[in-house]
């Protein structure tokens, strides 16, 4: 059955997969636990490799103060590499940070997100400059990389992610929501998108049958915001709304679609059982039963 | 047996979750792939970090020739 667990549970698996180098459905088993003990399980082995090097990436952070910007940012592309910068780069003073990340390549940028942990380089990303911040996350969507760009989601500033929704297109939207961490940094994120780049993550989710990643942010949203998207997806033609419900049916997600119109105002619920009403009673009575 | 985690992530593994729930078979293939990961991780720093202290003496020395010539 479909629910948030399962949804949760499912990008954390994505995550660690990603950490320990393996596919996905290598890890079928840690189905067995929460969500929250599988983001514990990454968390902990990241902490450990961060820990081993401390002192040598401290060691670095501090070097960067005996040479100029320009060097060490060769250093940084041509020795360290994207791994060890990454490592370097959250002990790094921001302004320094920021002096580096103007030198180095889009290319080596992109790369050493993939490898930097934003809990510990929260001050460095608040200081980036949209003049860096956005080419770096449009070569992340160019990449798919959207497990990255998710994690920035909870420690950029809200001007920052605001810039960066802005260019995302509706894919790229439906997988990075996907992926943030906290509800309520997805609650802000998804409130600063215009009601056009909501229903284009709805047109989206039928057509590349992404609708598990489009339940997943209207779930994890706040209840406001999660009535605000089905008051959209009441708006649009009944296709869209039918492919959800065609999804639900598949996936046994009625109990999931319940509790989302439990959010919804009560005049987009009663616009959305008429729409489905004639054509599709089964899926009505079915959604019915599971409220 | 549960596999024993302080050995791959020393201190950390008291921070790790409850993996009880896991099947045995399923525990050990997840502690040797986490095994797997951190030694090749911290390999990948460990080269990355001798590259870097060969890469800067080298450097030095090629910017001092340049200003010699």
């Amino acid at each position: 059955m479909l629910d948030l667990a399962s949804l949760d549970l499912d990008a954390e698996r994505r995550k660690l997969a990603r950490l320990l180098g393996v596919d996905a459905e290598a890890l079928h088993y840690v189905d067995a636990l929460a969500a929250a003990d599988v983001r514990q399980l990454r968390h902990t082995v990241e902490a450990h490799i961060f820990d081993r090097g401390a002192k040598r990436f401290r060691g670095l952070a501090k070097s960067t103060k005996l040479l100029p910007n320009k060097v060490n940012a060769l250093i940084a592309q041509r020795a360290l590499g994207p791994r060890l910068a990454a490592q370097v780069a959250g002990l790094l003073e921001p302004k320094t940070a920021v002096a580096l990340a103007d030198q180095v390549s889009l290319e080596f940028r992109a790369d050493l997100c993939g490898y930097l942990d934003p809990r510990r380089a929260g001050d460095v990303l608040r200081a980036m400059p949209l003049n860096i911040v956005l080419p770096t996350s449009a070569e992340l969507v160019r990449r798919h990389d959207y497990m990255t760009m998710a994690r920035f989601v909870d420690d950029l500033k809200p001007e920052q992610i605001a810039a960066v929704s802005a260019e995302l297109d509706a894919v790229s939207m439906l997988w990075t929501g996907f992926y943030v961490e906290s509800g309520r940094s997805l609650t802000q994120l998804i409130t600063m998108l215009s009601d056009a780049q909501i229903v284009a993550t709805m047109h989206a989710a039928a057509e590349h049958t992404l609708w598990p990643q489009s339940l997943a942010l209207m779930l994890r949203a706040d209840e406001s915001t999660t009535a605000r998207m089905i008051h959209l997806l009441a708006e649009q033609p009944a296709e869209i709304s039918a492919s959800l419900l065609r999804y639900a049916d598949q996936v046994d997600g009625w109990p999931v679609l319940a509790q989302l119109l439990h959010r919804a105002d009560p005049a987009d619920q009663q616009r959305l059982r008429a729409m489905h009403a004639d054509d599709s009673p089964e899926w009505v009575r079915q959604l019915e039963q599971a409220a | 047996m549960q596999p024993d985690w302080s050995h791959i992530l020393k201190h950390h593994a008291d921070h790790l979750p409850h993996l009880g729930d896991l099947h045995p078979d399923h525990h050990a293939h997840l502690h040797e792939l986490v095994g797997d990961a951190v030694s090749r991780e911290l390999r990948a720093l460990d080269e990355a970090l001798e590259a870097a202290l060969e890469f800067v003496p080298r450097m030095l020395r090629g910017a001092v020739k340049k200003v010699l010539r």
